[in-house]
């Protein structure tokens, strides 16, 4: 079994975000950092090595512009064997649809039988890629994976929802996508980050992946942003000040006054 | 407007988020018909989702479609939504992935954590926060039907629905094997 990890280049938690105000598209020129998300899902693909599976290799898949090759680096020192990055300038643009069409595109071609991508990507917070990847391959999918075991051809998976936990079984191939709340993940070792180096990344154009133009880019988008605007200001809110340790009483006040108890 | 909303149940009770969205739709005019999906459906209890705005019902009714399991529901759902100039779904993790599922489908834009709807002439606009909620991104749909994915509690569905009830169509679904 080999196993294809979708793993994406973000802007840093720290840095500024915006967005470009000549195309609506994020501004991706400062600090970037691996999808948090992802880190989750290379834990779990080294996991299921570690446990015994039977897993041939482990490939990290992104797309992204020439910058991504930074967070392929460390996807790969957490454990991958090797990266593909789909990048192309005629990529630039697309919506979740073409991502989504453009990533199965790859992963196809990556005789991976087991794909997992993180719950979602902390620029968009859509956490709906999974699902689209899976239809184009046409796969069974689990998603919100909080616990997860392969036996043989088969995953059995804890999906978490907002009622609860289900138990899901599907067979390989398939794609999941796994919840932060599946895993820990270990800090590489220098060795992991110095040997990313040598680790083969493969570099593919939209033409190498035969994608057709027409989906992908912003030429392709089919949901398309007609406007930014900033949010509605917030109504003040209400400063108790204590005087003599009555605050405590002034809110619970406050909150029976509003109903809220 | 032709709207679908993807009405999600669980264990016999409605989705609170789906019939928020329903409501929504109804708001905006035009013709609002919900689709249900599932096994054992009751036509009286499918119906009441008149009283949260829908006009009409589909309903897919298959053993497939009763194990809580999004891509049947995409099997289920694809016909309609092609007919329809946008589909809308309430949040939720099965709801989520129908509607991503679809838009893959159907090759469909699709505009996730939906805070505001309204409607510009024929076209559909999404609004939503991003970048940390310190923006407001109104988004359209080029080349077909759209898909709209709101943010969990986005719309509040009526405390008490109108009593009205909607006439229900059986809608055949053919489930794929994968």
């Amino acid at each position: 079994m080999n196993i294809a990890v979708c793993v994406k280049e973000v802007p840093s938690a720290t840095a500024a975000r915006r967005l470009n105000p000549t195309n609506n598209r994020l501004d991706r020129s400062g600090d970037s950092e691996l999808n948090p998300f992802d880190v989750h899902a290379l834990e779990e693909a080294v996991r299921i090595r570690e446990g015994g599976a039977d897993v041939g290799e482990i490939v990290d898949v992104c797309m992204g512009p020439e910058s991504a090759q930074r967070a392929l680096t460390k996807a790969l020192a957490l454990g991958a064997d090797r990266a593909v990055l789909l990048t192309d300038d005629a990529l630039a643009g697309s919506d979740i649809a073409g991502t989504a069409y453009a990533l199965a595109g790859v992963i196809e071609r990556q005789d991976a039988q087991l794909v997992l991508l993180g719950q979602q990507a902390a620029d968009a917070d859509c956490y709906v890629m999974a699902a689209a990847v899976a239809d184009h391959l046409k796969r069974p999918l689990i998603t919100q994976v909080a616990h997860l075991e392969v036996n043989g051809g088969t995953v059995k998976a804890k999906r978490q929802t907002e009622h609860g936990y289900d138990v899901v079984e599907a067979p390989l191939p398939a794609v999941l996508s796994v919840s932060d709340a599946i895993n820990t993940p270990r800090l590489p070792s220098i060795k992991a980050i110095m040997g990313a180096k040598k680790k083969p990344l493969e570099r593919l154009s939209a033409a190498d992946a035969g994608l057709d133009a027409g989906r992908v880019g912003e030429g392709g988008a089919r949901s398309v942003v007609r406007a930014v605007s900033p949010p509605e200001a917030k109504a003040a809110g209400v400063t108790i000040e204590d005087a003599g340790g009555d605050s405590a009483d002034k809110l619970v006040a406050l909150l029976a006054e509003r109903g809220l108890l | 407007m032709k709207l679908l909303v993807y009405v999600h149940a669980d264990d016999g009770e409605w989705n609170a988020n789906s019939l928020g969205m329903l409501a929504k739709a109804a708001e905006l005019g035009g013709e609002v018909a919900a689709f249900v999906a599932g096994s054992g459906i009751d036509d009286g209890w499918a119906g009441g989702l008149g009283g949260y705005g829908a006009a009409k019902v589909l309903a897919a009714d298959d053993p497939a479609l009763a194990g809580g399991l999004s891509q049947p529901v995409v099997d289920a759902i694809e016909g309609s939504a092609r007919e329809a100039d946008a589909v809308l779904f309430g949040a939720g993790v099965v709801s989520a992935d129908v509607a991503a599922g679809l838009a893959a489908r159907i090759g469909a834009g699709i505009a996730c954590e939906t805070t505001a709807l309204r409607a510009d002439g024929d076209r559909l606009i999404a609004v939503r926060p991003a970048l940390g909620d310190t923006v407001m991104v109104e988004s359209g749909f080029e080349g077909g039907t759209g898909v709209v994915l709101a943010r969990a509690n986005a719309f509040a569905p009526p405390e008490q629905p109108s009593g009205a009830s909607a006439p229900v169509e059986r809608v055949a679904a053919s489930i794929n094997d994968w």
